[in-house]
């Protein structure tokens, strides 16, 4: 099994402090309060939209800097053996 | 005509609209168990995207999402939350999964991880927890869609009844086209969710309130603790971050896991398109906004609903006529509900049906001897009126609420995810364990639900079944070692390389 990329790390990285941030101790420690506002809503709800923006901006981008080749035919996803794992 | 008859003109004229839309593709697909099942696996980006998002953005989304913001204020933030992640796995077992699929014809998850452990009881077994998982997620669609109608006719048209008639459409178009009458009728119905949310999320909180910050405000000065997750439990003190945290975790875990979503590998037209998808996908929690700020609306609102989940059509109905919202509006989002709760409806009624035929009958208990495919077929069918009335009679008997139920389904699916996750990345695991593992975690998942008393500490039970599972699986792996054989044949297509000549052979011997 090939060495992970820097580009997959990097990405699982990003979704470990995602799911930290989404619920204990990451939403609890810095998420949840009331203020400030942000167009008339909660801190608490924007910092979970927030997150799904983060995770969507995150997986755009893992997605448009693949490495050619990882096309459909001869798709070789090797290097994300535990992706995910969050 | 009065407002209210146009409210039932416009929700009854878009179910016939659906079910010709349902329908009428079914002519197309091969009239073989790939063809019923997996649409020949044909779909492209648009309709795999709206069949993704539609069947997530069920009744649990359009009626549990803003009951839950009503009743237990930011605890319905988890669902943002798992949201974010709960998709991302995908993009790196669904490719896996299609080239599986592909080359050796698997149309369900079970088929797929039975052959990679040469296990036919382990397709019964997952035959067995995915039907057990389903009928309460299929009532919940069900009770949404009772909600619904009960609010649409002024309470005229009993829960039970409005479930009953929506749910013979679906049984209808299901039985008639299969997974591309299920994947066009989606599309239509997940473009008209999107816009009918936002569209009332925003006009709700301006005609209610005078717009989003001044109804935060007044939520902010008497009930602040709506604002702040955990937010409550369903008895109404606060939810604990156990919980909390668990429920996110078990449901990003458990997700893609859902039987009818991971087969949707099998039905994409290639792997670009599933990872396009999965890509794609939190445009559709963005659409979970603007529900949340409707079921905040409701705090306040008098008079209030019967039940938590029924807030929200019971506030369109009452400003139908206390108000002058337009019954064409009012309308139109009571059948963007019914779409919502008939679009998750029929993939999972079609997925229980084809696993319990394909997983359970055929490769479990007959032991992968195929049947006449056009029998087959007409297994499914019988087996999709059975998982329909067993769903009707949970809704029938249930009365707590639509989260909740579909929370603790997710206890039985997440036990899925070792047996496929290891099993399309590693060698290391056997058969043996994963079964072992996979029925000591639902019993005790299964336990803990049924006596919550039992739980050392209070966190969604599903995490302690998983923790036994992933146990078992990884210690019964060195006690029953795997054949690595096989598994390095299998996991050599998985990740795309050539071909192996003789899985036919390895699979007839197991």
């Amino acid at each position: 099994m090939p060495p992970m990329t820097w580009r997959v790390r990097l990405y699982l990285v990003f979704v470990a402090v995602c799911a930290l941030a989404l619920a204990w101790p990451g939403y609890a420690w810095f998420g949840n309060r009331i203020e400030p506002r942000v167009v008339g809503l909660p801190f608490s709800f924007v910092w979970n939209i927030g997150w799904v923006l983060a995770s969507f901006g995150a997986l755009v981008a893992f997605h448009v800097t693949r490495p050619a080749g990882y096309g459909d035919e001869d798709d070789d996803d090797h290097d994300v053996r535990d992706g995910g794992g969050a | 005509m009065d407002g209210r008859t146009t409210v039932l003109a416009v929700s009854i004229g878009y179910l016939v609209l659906s079910l010709v839309v349902g329908m009428w593709p079914g002519k197309k697909s091969s009239d073989s168990a790939a063809g019923y099942v997996a649409g020949d696996r044909t779909l492209g980006l648009v309709v795999m995207y709206f069949i993704t998002g539609a069947s997530i953005f069920s009744a649990f989304a359009f009626l549990g999402g803003p009951g839950w913001t009503y009743s237990k204020g930011a605890a319905a933030f988890y669902i943002l939350g798992y949201g974010a992640l709960g998709f991302v796995p995908f993009y790196f077992l669904g490719p896996r999964a299609a080239r599986l699929g592909r080359r050796f014809g698997f149309v369900t998850q079970a088929e797929m991880v039975a052959a990679r452990f040469g296990s036919p009881a382990l397709a019964g077994v997952m035959a067995v927890i995915s039907v057990v998982a389903f009928i309460p997620y299929l009532a919940l669609q069900m009770l949404g869609a009772g909600y619904v109608l009960y609010a649409l006719t002024d309470h005229a048209l009993p829960t039970w009844a409005g479930a009953g008639l929506v749910y013979l459409v679906v049984l209808a178009y299901v039985l008639k086209s299969g997974v591309l009458g299920v994947g066009w009728t989606n599309t239509l119905q997940g473009l008209f969710m999107m816009v009918l949310a936002w569209g009332l999320g925003l006009y709700l909180p301006d005609a209610l309130y005078g717009g989003v910050g001044p109804l935060f405000d007044r939520l902010a000065a008497e009930r602040p603790e709506l604002l702040l997750a955990p937010g409550l439990s369903s008895s109404g003190d606060p939810w604990t971050w156990g919980e909390y945290t668990s429920a996110v975790g078990i449901s990003i875990i458990g997700f893609c896991m859902w039987p009818h979503l991971f087969m949707k590998a099998f039905t994409a037209k290639n792997e670009q398109t599933i990872r396009r998808t999965v890509v794609l996908y939190p445009t559709f929690q963005i659409f979970l906004v603007p529900l949340f700020l409707i079921g905040y609306c409701g705090v306040f609102f008098e008079p209030g609903p019967e039940l938590a989940d029924q807030v929200l059509p019971h506030m369109l109905m009452q400003m139908q006529q206390q108000m002058d919202l337009p019954a064409i509006v009012v309308g139109l989002f009571c059948a963007g509900a019914l779409a919502a709760s008939m679009s998750s409806g029929d993939a999972m009624v079609h997925a229980a049906a084809s696993i319990a035929v394909r997983d359970g009958w055929v490769a479990a208990w007959r032991k992968g001897e195929a049947l006449d495919a056009h029998v087959e077929r007409r297994l499914i069918r019988i087996v999709l009126v059975l998982v329909m009335l067993a769903a009707y009679l949970v809704a029938v008997l249930y009365d707590g609420s639509l989260v909740f139920l579909l929370l603790s389904t997710y206890g039985a699916v997440v036990q899925f995810a070792p047996a496929v996750w290891l099993g399309l990345s590693t060698d290391r695991v056997s058969g043996r364990a994963v079964l072992a593992g996979m029925v000591s975690g639902s019993l005790v998942t299964a336990l803990l639900i049924a006596l919550p008393a039992l739980k050392p500490f209070a966190i969604h039970s599903g995490v302690y079944g998983l923790l036994v599972n992933v146990v078992v699986v990884l210690v019964g792996s060195r006690v029953w070692p795997e054949d690595a054989e096989r598994a390095a044949r299998f996991l050599r297509v998985a990740r795309g390389g050539a071909a192996p000549e003789t899985w036919s052979s390895s699979k007839a011997r197991s």
